[in-house]
């Protein structure tokens, strides 16, 4: 098993590498030169000589990846160039923010998905299993910053049951931050419901037609026992993978809802840096987000070797 | 399926010295329309009505989308303006026909320059194997790691916000879907039997590629094609909420919704219109795309 891990890690290196040259030249690339972008239209030819020397532009790209890659490996993602604070701690907090939005969505998917992906696929082919499925289908094609708006005016503007936007950390007031957390978490967990609902029912389709299970079927159990004890814990050992798969998606729609809500997270830090042409945290937060997809993709592997014993850790491959 | 290696008669002798032509053009493109038809009816109306809009806003809108009313600015919907007006009292209804065109250009164009990358990268990864295939996985895993959507805001970002870039961004960004598809497809039909005949009469690579693999292909791209439209559709218009696609005064839905959540209090039908359209066009072509799977995808068939 620890070969099999060692192997899964080292395979990742090119997939890093490749994550970090992207990373990289997203900004590296830009147009015009950085140097004259950071220090606007009036500066002279000489302050911009000095920036582009001072920050190593004057360097040929492979070079400057080199000396970027020691930074990063080192842990430092250089410095925010619009206040000086260090990008590693302004990635810090907002990874936090994002971090909650997505377990909490992750469980608001679940808490649609399988239920509804239970029941469409026992009813398999009733319009019970159509109108389920047609909605969780709806859910996921309306835009989340829409659904976002919309659950703000229903809510916060028409019922004043919830702020419409804003951000309490958890560890200063919990029930605050949660209240702030309602929405946004909503409107990307119906995003994600459908295509995990989807995946349940197909999943628990083929399950249900296994021999297995006409074996437990004839042996007189019960049908929700057959569903329960036999077919759906065998379902949703793929369904994992697939879960995990989506957060990509996941991360792009966390990124828009936390504008429309206006919560401090990758998000919001990416656009502010964007918009405010500070590359060191658009390369920081572009290189998170990739690192962090890889990584929760071997954490699935994992929790997948784990939770289905028949698959054995064999090395080769 | 309807495979022949034309040139090889019968009993499977070369017939003339040319070599052989292999064709699979879909014959059934007629029937096949018909059944999406018969299966999302709806959605089939949605999609052709979302083209219709697009091809012709010109014709069809009411008004100038960037004509200025002052006096009847953000008005609700009325006899005069169906849908209502906006912050400047343009009429909503003119906006969300030319928005439609917008949407349409950024799904064809950002689709378009995925699938040709995308094809691409998947026929000769999959077709040649080895080290080529084992590079261009890797860079396709790399390019996965970034969410469309952040790939997307750091590129146009950079090169400057446009629906342009926006949509060559999102282009860029989708290439690994279509690229890991067609290399799918490519692994198992490359070691079929018609393919080595192809080589056998002595067809070189770029046309056992071109003619005997890719048409293997078409199906499985035809059912991403649709889906990965509704997406772009998606994305651009994330993108242009969050100022970062199209510029005002262009109408496109995602800059519309960002001015229409400023006066979310006093004229609420400003969202909700807009932001109706756009789930629309959605939910038509992801009903759709379920559709052309149903009919194209043998699997899901039986």
């Amino acid at each position: 098993m620890t070969v099999y891990f060692a192997q899964r890690l080292i395979g990742l290196l090119p997939v890093l590498l490749v994550v970090s040259v992207v990373a990289f030249l997203t900004t590296a690339l830009v147009r015009g030169d950085a140097a004259g972008v950071m220090l606007g239209q009036n500066a002279t030819p000489e302050r911009v000589a000095l920036v582009r020397k001072r920050f190593g532009l004057d360097k040929p790209l492979p070079v400057r990846y080199a000396k970027w890659m020691t930074q990063v490996v080192q842990g430092n993602l250089g410095r925010s160039v619009l206040n000086q604070q260090p990008v590693t701690s302004l990635i810090g907090s907002a990874l936090k923010v994002t971090l909650e939005q997505l377990v909490l969505s992750m469980l608001m998917a679940t808490l649609i998905a399988l239920p509804v992906g239970v029941v469409a696929a026992i009813r398999n082919g009733s319009w019970l299993d159509q109108t389920l499925m047609g909605g969780v289908l709806i859910g996921t094609s309306v835009p989340t910053f829409w659904l976002g708006l919309m659950l703000t005016y229903l809510f916060a503007v028409r019922w004043h049951v919830l702020p419409p936007s804003g951000f309490v950390p958890f560890s200063e007031d919990p029930i605050q931050n949660l209240k702030y957390m309602i929405l946004p978490t909503v409107a990307l967990g119906i995003y994600l419901a459908g295509p995990l609902a989807r995946f349940v029912r197909s999943s628990l389709i083929d399950t249900l037609h296994q021999p297995y299970i006409v074996t437990a079927r004839a042996k007189g159990l019960h049908e929700r026992r057959v569903v329960r004890r036999h077919a759906l814990k065998n379902a949703l050992i793929p369904t994992v993978t697939f879960a995990g798969l989506q957060v990509g998606a996941l991360i792009g729609g966390a990124i828009v809802t936390e504008v429309v809500f206006s919560l401090p997270g990758m998000g919001s830090l990416a656009l502010n840096g964007i918009l405010n042409r500070d590359y060191p945290i658009i390369q920081g937060v572009v290189l998170t987000v990739a690192c962090g997809y890889v990584l929760i993709n071997i954490l699935v592997d994992i929790v997948y070797l784990l939770l289905d014993p028949r698959i054995s850790f064999k090395t080769s491959g | 399926m309807s495979v022949r290696p034309m040139g090889l008669d019968q009993s499977g002798t070369v017939v003339g010295n040319r070599p052989a032509r292999l064709s699979t053009v879909p014959a059934h493109l007629w029937r096949n329309s018909a059944a999406v038809f018969r299966r999302q009816p709806i959605a089939t109306v949605i999609v052709g009505v979302f083209l219709l809009v697009g091809a012709l806003a010109p014709l069809i809108a009411p008004y100038d989308p960037s004509k200025i009313h002052m006096r009847d600015r953000l008005q609700g919907p009325s006899r005069t303006y169906p849908l209502g007006t906006d912050e400047y009292g343009r009429d909503l209804l003119s906006r969300i026909i030319h928005g439609a065109r917008i949407a349409f250009q950024a799904g064809v164009i950002a689709v378009g320059i995925a699938m040709v990358g995308g094809v691409l990268v998947g026929l000769i990864a999959g077709y040649f194997g080895g080290g080529v295939d084992y590079v261009l996985s890797r860079i396709l895993e790399g390019l996965q790691a970034f969410p469309v959507v952040l790939l997307a805001i750091a590129i146009t970002g950079i090169v400057g916000p446009s629906v342009r870039h926006a949509m060559i961004a999102i282009g860029i960004a989708t290439i690994p879907d279509f690229a890991r598809l067609t290399r799918g497809v490519v692994l198992p039909t490359k070691q079929l039997a018609y393919v080595e005949a192809a080589r056998v009469i002595g067809c070189g690579d770029a046309r056992i590629l071109a003619r005997a693999i890719l048409p293997n292909c078409v199906p499985a791209i035809t059912v991403l094609l649709s889906f990965s439209i509704a997406n772009a559709i998606l994305y651009e218009s994330a993108l242009s909420f969050l100022g970062l696609g199209a510029q005002p005064p262009q109408p496109s839905w995602g800059t519309m919704l960002s001015t229409a959540k400023s006066y979310m209090f006093d004229l609420p039908s400003y969202t909700i219109v807009v932001g109706l359209a756009l789930s629309l066009t959605i939910i038509g072509m992801n009903l759709f795309g379920d559709a052309v799977r149903e009919v194209v995808d043998p699997l899901v068939k039986s």
